[in-house]
């Protein structure tokens, strides 16, 4: 058949990105995150918490003697209470109302009434009581506990509600349809990925570190005592112990001491000094120099490096047996005045425990460790020899991304282990006291419940009272556009201070390649900072270790323990390590890998554990942790790509045979997930055309791109033609891209966002990317196709802005609804139970009952005080009537019985009541959200962009009498200024209006994908053909006289895209209007009505002008003007009331004499710092020195 | 009067929802006078207030009220065959004497439609899909008005819809609401504007250097007529050379391919170009395309005299002036 010899083109390979997507969707790696935590990691981190072994302290009770105890069997014991945590249980997310009545709980429940979307979490918990011996260390889990005596076993004890990521597994979505969904009020394309946390959606983001187990050398920057340092952040997987990082440095010549260079010495944990790395191996028991030599140079003909080793071993020669060496590490510990025997002890637990703890914390680890640290002093030294380069810090491949599952493990395992301490205690009091013990009344469910609630609503991950919380982990999701929401999704965030000066971690590297957009990124402080995932960048999650331990085994792996060390220098063996351990050596490497990757492919080892061989530093690496940053590669064998047409077919649905999933791809081996750092070992094509053997430019190709398009992320994959444009202006679409204007749900119209705008008529563009089609750009697209012309027309579209066609906007033309809701609810009242009017409640206030009654207009409330739907309302009506009761204990007799708290419109907004919803709070207190919408027309000063950073706001509205027409009597919808362009270099926004033109003669889309084969060469032809001018220039006919305009004009179809900046939200202006308390001064920002500020540089400006009387007025006479009346005789403020025309200064100095009093004018700032300094005991005199001025009085 | 000029129009095609003619002998000025009256200033009816009793649909108020302005409302009267102006039919709201409203100076339309009311009239594969309401379930007082959606009996008998569509509603929704017509220009809202195209472009003046042209090759000859996207030039089969194409002042475009193309192609630099195409400054060919709310030759007509009033305004005005 000639489906084998039709070769797979780029164009099939769509085929397969939509089976990618159609299976993974764009949030998978929030979703399988939070799966593992809910499915493996919880449970794990239960388990591990290890056991409660809790026996009475003994207590003395009056009248009872225990001295007299008959029986003497039982002094010689004492009783032992041991409580297991066994399995937990999830069930689906509930909520339980005040009346006590549990129903399950959907999502856009949650989001109506402010509840949380959580699951209660069950625990099987057993109790064992033993007897053992009085001196038996019953904390050691290693204990022999003996039978117990007595049983019993708690079956799903409540352990608190955990948020449930929608969309995942345990979520009720997660097995809906599209009609389901829509009937449960949730967007059909609503992808999930986040949590509903008090009715407002939280993502969590992404967060970058370093990754752990890995050896980095690195020069240090001179001057500095080291030339170079070996860093190692050392932590066990899965365990709460924070990272032991290693440090092993090459000391400069010169300094303190006698050093005369090159000694290699390494800090240890709880050591203060330095301690040299060769009394570290004599201290683990390698005591002969031969046997360190051969874990450091293992090759013992190499002099160079035994030549470089030597200052190291001489510096080392006093201390020359294993005591001595651990005694010498224990002296410098933090213990002091102890016998030597300790500091041995101290020294060898330090070894066994702190140091390395990622390759063994169990006794007997030394051989490994020794290894380990050999490694690490040879790396050093091959770095200092100039045999290997330094580490990169920022290769993207030693970074992992911590997401949902990691970070909220991590929260789980502190606030689970604050449970079981709290159940330990209540435990021993129960005991201590003879109580009763009941395990229910022991778990404070409060503390998960309210600990996972707490970071996931504030974002500080953490300890609510810990010092310093990482900040802005979770965030509200934003929803502006869906493409934002997506974006959302998808962000990950490095947390380094922002204001570091070094540009290194901002810039994009090699590595990003296809893990990370290179467009999508924000501008200003966070450049760089924060990335987004690349649209088939997938995350893993983490596989167990077991089974590659197991494969390496079987395939004659020989285990670090049972290997002399030279064996190691033996030309053919290659080292193994398993996520940064060193765990043995092969002596075929390159077969090892070739099998590992073949089962690999079969997915008989997980399809996300990545292998890398290093060739040059005879290493094998693997990976099986999570948060290594991966993406899918089509597997090419012989120069020849795996997938083959008819796999293509099948993907498709064209052949008869069952239609292919991407796993079953990924099954045989079609595709692989190839993460950052074995990327560095493959050899990708960009095309499949490349492998052809004539003209290939390798002929050892082991991959090849899926698509070349595929880097980008969701924004800039929006952008038609990126590769056609400046780079900087991809950026600037990318962040503009979120605020445009669309549809960002389907469900908008059930939906309560506090703000929203919904585009009334949004187009999908006429210039499409391939991978549009993923992001459902074309379902909720955000912005319309309008006529563009670039020309100057009038002068009112000068400096990047636009003029646009009033009977355009007249006719809908970016035309938007803008949704704003208003929230309230009865709280309990502070004031005490006062018969039934014990909390707030919502109703009509009345003028003879209520006091502090707003302003605004009451009269739209009906008698439940709340508008009602259809009410137009404008600044500063009251939207939510609410009265409190006000305290009557005083006994003051008065009218007033209750208090307003009324909620107001905000002043400069009007719309018309959309929506009111009326609910009750889970504590059961009414509560009500009030939606106000409010259509939106275009209008000078609204702000628009197109897909290419090119923003700008409208000058100018003109009818289409006044607009340029064509020959054809069309009149563009938007003119914008040619001087836009050339500086800017947006090439693409010109070859998108072009292919716009072509497709809107033809009726179809436009491809504008970019790395295709589409050149402005074609889509000219094809305009020509139609009749157009080939580059789109047309001749045009000025408006107001009807006259030929004598250059030819660029017109065409250009999607633009009306942004969230309206004028109506920033129009501002104040005459007079409220002044700050404390200062009286104007009060400062739009919604509290406030001034403009005159700031330093506007008073420099004035300064320059010299006009002084005017600085006066505004720093003076328009701000805190305020007189004072002062004594001129002791220069202190003075008592004046004017009404009496009395003054007088009561100062003891001044108090007989005549007065002498002066009033002079300050501003009430002064005033106030003269008080101030006051009441410091300062005091401040001012003297007048009467002058004939300028009279001021006008 | 000096210089004074007589305006011909020759008629090309008249249709009522499209008209072509040629104005000649007069000045850009008065085309473009003529242009922009039709665009802007021809009164015709809109609804402009909509009283809303019930909605529950999905749309909110002011979408629809905003949708059934843009609807085009023709006037015609029963005896007349031609229709569409409104002017004398009705007076503009602004100027009536009503105290609100009035038949004279305003239509009412009513419209109520009920999903589940109008369900059970449909047949049973389209039961429950959502039903759509358009222009047709607008329901005049005035039988000589009427929301305009097609041309002809025959292009609405093919048609799958019954006319604008106004919104969708699905089981258990209601749309009842009043809209009043009133008269009005485009200048204050363009949902008063009675065209769709109302354009005219400049008469080619196509000139062919015969001289120059024969010293090209045939190649040389295509290439010249290929480089013109508007096809207004073609090969002379009795003469060989190239000549305009007989609808030449129709397609015309005035690209500047052609000129540009030239120059690369003169032996030198001052040699005259082969071809010429300039816009003669007093011939010009209109086309007025109808939104439906009146026909074509009503909308020029109407214009027309527009200007006419607004030119005895004027000279009134002036008059006025000469008094005082």
């Amino acid at each position: 058949m000639d489906l084998e010899e039709n070769p797979v083109t780029q164009e099939d390979s769509w085929a397969v990105i939509s089976a990618y997507f159609e299976e993974k969707g764009l949030v998978r790696q929030q979703l399988d995150s939070f799966d593992e935590f809910i499915q493996n990691t919880m449970q794990e981190l239960v388990d591990s918490s290890g056991d409660l072994r809790v026996s009475p302290e003994l207590q003395h009770m009056v009248g009872y003697n225990d001295e007299d105890d008959a029986d003497a069997a039982f002094a010689e014991t004492k009783p032992v209470f041991e409580i297991k945590f066994g399995q937990v249980y999830l069930s689906k997310p509930t909520t339980v109302e005040k009346d006590g009545t549990v129903t399950n709980m959907f999502p856009h429940e949650a989001r109506l009434r402010n509840l949380t979307y959580s699951a209660p979490l069950y625990v099987d918990v057993t109790m064992n009581q033993y007897r053992v011996a009085r001196e038996a260390n019953i904390t050691d889990p290693n204990e022999d506990m003996g039978e117990a005596e007595n049983t019993e076993n708690a079956k799903k004890e409540f352990l608190g509600y955990v948020p449930i990521m929608l969309r995942s597994l345990f979520c009720v979505l997660s097995d809906k349809d599209d009609a389901d969904l829509s009937d449960l009020g949730e967007c059909i394309y609503d992808q999930g990925g986040y949590f509903v946390i008090n009715g407002s959606e939280k993502v969590i983001i992404a967060q970058e570190r370093l990754s752990n187990n890995h050896v980095y050398a690195f020069r240090k920057k001179q001057p500095s005592k080291f030339s170079w340092v070996i860093e190692t952040r050392s932590q066990v997987e899965n365990s709460s112990r924070p990272v032991s990082t290693l440090y092993i440095q090459m000391y400069q010549k010169g300094g303190r001491g006698a050093i005369e260079g090159n000694q290699i010495r390494s800090t240890l944990p709880y050591i203060r000094t330095d301690v040299p790395v060769v009394v570290i191996f004599r201290a683990l028991g390698y005591v002969a120099d031969r046997d360190i030599i051969e874990h450091v140079v293992y090759d013992l003909t190499d002099g160079e490096m035994m030549d470089m080793f030597r200052p190291s071993l001489e510096e080392a020669f006093v201390i020359q047996r294993q005591e001595v060496a651990l005694d010498f590490i224990g002296r410098r510990g933090s213990a002091r005045d102890v016998t030597k025997d300790d500091r041995i002890r101290y020294a060898s637990a330090i070894l066994q425990k702190e140091v390395l703890p990622h390759v063994g914390v169990e006794e007997h680890c030394e051989t490994k460790k020794g290894f380990f640290i050999g490694y690490a002093v040879h790396k050093l030294l091959s770095c200092k020899l100039g045999r290997a380069e330094e580490d990169d810090r920022d290769h993207f491949g030693k970074k992992r991304l911590d997401l949902a599952g990691p970070l909220l493990g991590g929260l789980f395992r502190l606030l689970f282990r604050k449970l079981t301490l709290d159940v330990r205690r209540h435990l021993q009091r129960c005991l201590d006291e003879g109580k009763h013990f009941n395990i229910g009344a022991a778990i404070k469910s409060n503390h998960v419940t309210d600990g996972l609630k707490y970071s996931l609503a504030t974002g500080n991950w953490g300890d609510k009272g810990a010092s310093a919380p990482k900040a802005g982990v979770s965030q509200v999701l934003n929803r502006l556009t869906y493409a934002s929401s997506l974006s959302h999704l998808r962000r990950c965030n490095t947390p380094l201070a922002r204001t570091g000066k070094q540009a290194k971690p901002r810039q994009l590297h090699n590595t990003h390649w296809g893990m990370v957009c290179p467009a999508e990124t924000p501008e200003g402080q966070a450049v760089g900072l924060v990335k987004n995932l690349a649209l088939m960048a997938y995350i893993t999650t983490g596989t167990a270790q077991v089974p590659v331990m197991e494969f390496l085994e079987e395939f004659s792996t020989e285990n670090l323990t049972d290997i002399l060390p030279s064996v190691v220098a033996e030309p053919n063996t290659c080292k193994i390590f398993v996520n940064g351990n060193w765990v043995g050596v092969h002596r075929d490497p390159r077969a090892l890998v070739d099998t590992f990757r073949s089962l690999r492919r079969m997915v008989d080892i997980d399809a996300e554990v990545s292998i890398v061989r290093d060739i040059a530093a005879k290493e094998v690496r693997i990976y099986t942790d999570a948060g290594r940053i991966c993406r899918p590669l089509f597997v090419v064998q012989e120069q020849q790509l795996v997938i083959k047409k008819q796999h293509i077919m099948q993907l498709q649905g064209l052949s008869g045979e069952k239609k292919l999933t991407w796993t079953d791809l990924l099954m045989e081996g079609i595709v692989e997930y190839i993460d950052t750092e074995e990327e560095e070992t493959t050899m990708v094509a960009m095309d499949p055309v490349d492998l052809n053997a004539d003209e290939s430019y390798s002929s050892t190709y082991t991959h090849c791109e899926i698509h070349p398009s595929m880097i980008l992320g969701v924004c800039a994959s929006i952008i038609p033609f990126p590769d056609h444009n400046q780079s900087p202006r991809n950026t600037y679409q990318s962040a503009m891209g979120k605020q445009a204007m669309g549809i960002y749900a389907s469900n908008y119209q059930v939906r309560m966002d506090t703000m929203a705008h919904v585009l009334h008529y949004p187009q999908k563009p006429l210039c499409t990317t391939r991978a549009m089609e993923f992001l459902h750009f074309r379902e909720l697209p955000s912005g319309v196709n309008c006529i563009v012309g670039i020309l100057v027309y009038t002068g009112y579209n000068q400096e990047d802005s636009l003029i646009m066609n009033q009977s355009a906007i007249d006719r809908g033309l970016f035309r938007s609804s803008y949704y704003r809701c208003y929230i309230d609810q009865e709280k309990a009242s502070s004031v005490g139970t006062l018969g039934t009017l014990n909390s707030e409640i919502f109703e009509k206030p009345t003028q003879d009952k209520t006091r502090g009654m707003k302003h605004g207009e009451y009269g739209k409330l009906d008698e439940d005080g709340l508008v009602a739907p259809g009410t137009r309302v404008s600044g500063d009506d009251i939207l939510i009537g609410k009265t409190a009761p006000m305290d009557s204990s005083t006994n003051m007799p008065s009218r007033y019985t209750k208090r307003d708290c009324s909620t107001s419109m905000k002043a400069n907004e009007n719309g018309i009541v959309d929506n009111v919803l009326i609910s009750t709070t889970k504590e059961g207190y009414r509560f009500t959200k009030v939606r106000i919408r409010n259509v939106r027309t275009p209008q000078v000063g609204d702000k628009f962009a197109s897909r290419h950073g090119q923003k700008g706001t409208i000058g100018m509205t003109y009818r289409q009498e006044d607009m340029p027409f064509t020959v054809e009597g069309i009149v563009p919808d938007i003119i914008v200024n040619p001087h836009a362009i050339p500086s800017r270099m947006t090439i693409a926004q010109l070859i998108e209006c072009l292919l716009g033109k072509v497709v809107v003669f033809q009726g179809c889309e436009g491809d504008a994908t970019p790395f295709t084969d589409v050149t402005v060469e074609d889509i000219s032809t094809r305009l020509h053909a139609m009749g157009y001018q080939k580059f789109g220039n047309e001749h045009l006919f000025q408006g107001h006289t009807g006259r030929p305009m004598c250059a030819r004009v660029f017109i065409g179809p250009t999607f633009y895209q009306r942004l969230k900046h309206l004028v109506d939200d920033k129009v501002h202006s104040r005459a007079r209007g409220p002044v700050a308390m404390l200062t009286r001064q104007p009060l400062e920002g739009r919604s509290r009505d406030g001034g403009l500020r005159m700031g330093e540089m506007e008073r420099d400006c004035l300064i320059t002008h010299g006009c002084a009387n005017f600085i006066r007025d505004r720093f003076f006479c328009n701000s805190d003007q305020y007189r004072i009346h002062i004594c001129e005789r002791c220069g202190l403020t003075a008592q004046a009331n004017l009404k009496k025309m009395t003054y007088e200064c009561r100062t003891p100095a001044c108090h007989d004499k005549p007065t002498a009093i002066c009033q002079i004018e300050i501003p009430y700032a002064c005033k106030l710092l003269l008080q101030e300094m006051m009441s410091m005991c300062i005091s401040t005199r001012i003297y007048t020195d009467t002058r004939v001025t300028r009279d001021n009085s006008y | 009067m000096p210089h004074q000029r007589f305006p011909k129009v020759q008629i090309l095609q008249m249709a009522p929802h499209e008209m072509r003619f040629i104005l000649s002998e007069t000045d850009t000025s008065v085309a473009n006078t003529l242009r922009r009256i039709m665009i802007a200033e021809v009164p015709t009816l809109a609804i402009d207030l909509v009283e809303f009793h019930e909605n529950s649909s999905v749309l909110n108020d002011e979408y629809i009220a905003h949708r059934l302005g843009l609807i085009p409302i023709r006037y015609q009267p029963v005896d007349s065959l031609k229709g569409g102006d409104c002017n004398g039919a009705f007076l503009p709201h602004r100027e009536c004497v009503c105290y609100e409203r009035c038949p004279r100076c305003s239509v009412e339309f009513e419209l109520d439609v009920t999903f589940d009311d109008a369900n059970t009239f449909r047949s049973e594969e389209e039961l429950m899909a959502p039903l759509t309401i358009t222009s047709k379930d607008l329901k005049s007082n005035n039988d000589t008005v009427a929301p305009a959606h097609f041309l002809s009996q025959d292009e609405q008998d093919e048609s799958q819809d019954a006319g604008v569509a106004i919104v969708k509603i699905g089981p258990g929704q209601r749309l009842k609401l009043k809209a009043i017509a009133r008269m009005g220009i485009a200048k204050e809202h363009s949902k008063w504007c009675p065209v769709a195209i109302a354009t005219y472009r400049f008469w080619p003046n196509i000139t062919i250097n015969e001289e120059q042209i024969a010293t090209l090759s045939m190649e040389q000859k295509q290439e010249i007529i290929d480089v013109c996207p508007d096809r207004i030039l073609e090969i002379d089969n009795v003469t060989g050379s190239i000549k305009a194409h007989d609808d030449a002042w129709d397609m015309c475009t005035y690209t500047e391919d052609l000129q540009e193309f030239q120059q690369t192609m003169k032996k030198r630099k001052e040699d005259d170009d082969f071809v010429t195409v300039e816009a003669s400054e007093d011939r010009f060919i209109f086309t007025v395309e109808s939104t439906g709310v009146m026909d074509a030759e009503e909308i020029v007509m109407s214009g027309l005299r527009v200007l006419k009033d607004r030119l005895n305004f004027l000279a009134q005005e002036v008059e006025n002036l000469k008094d005082m």
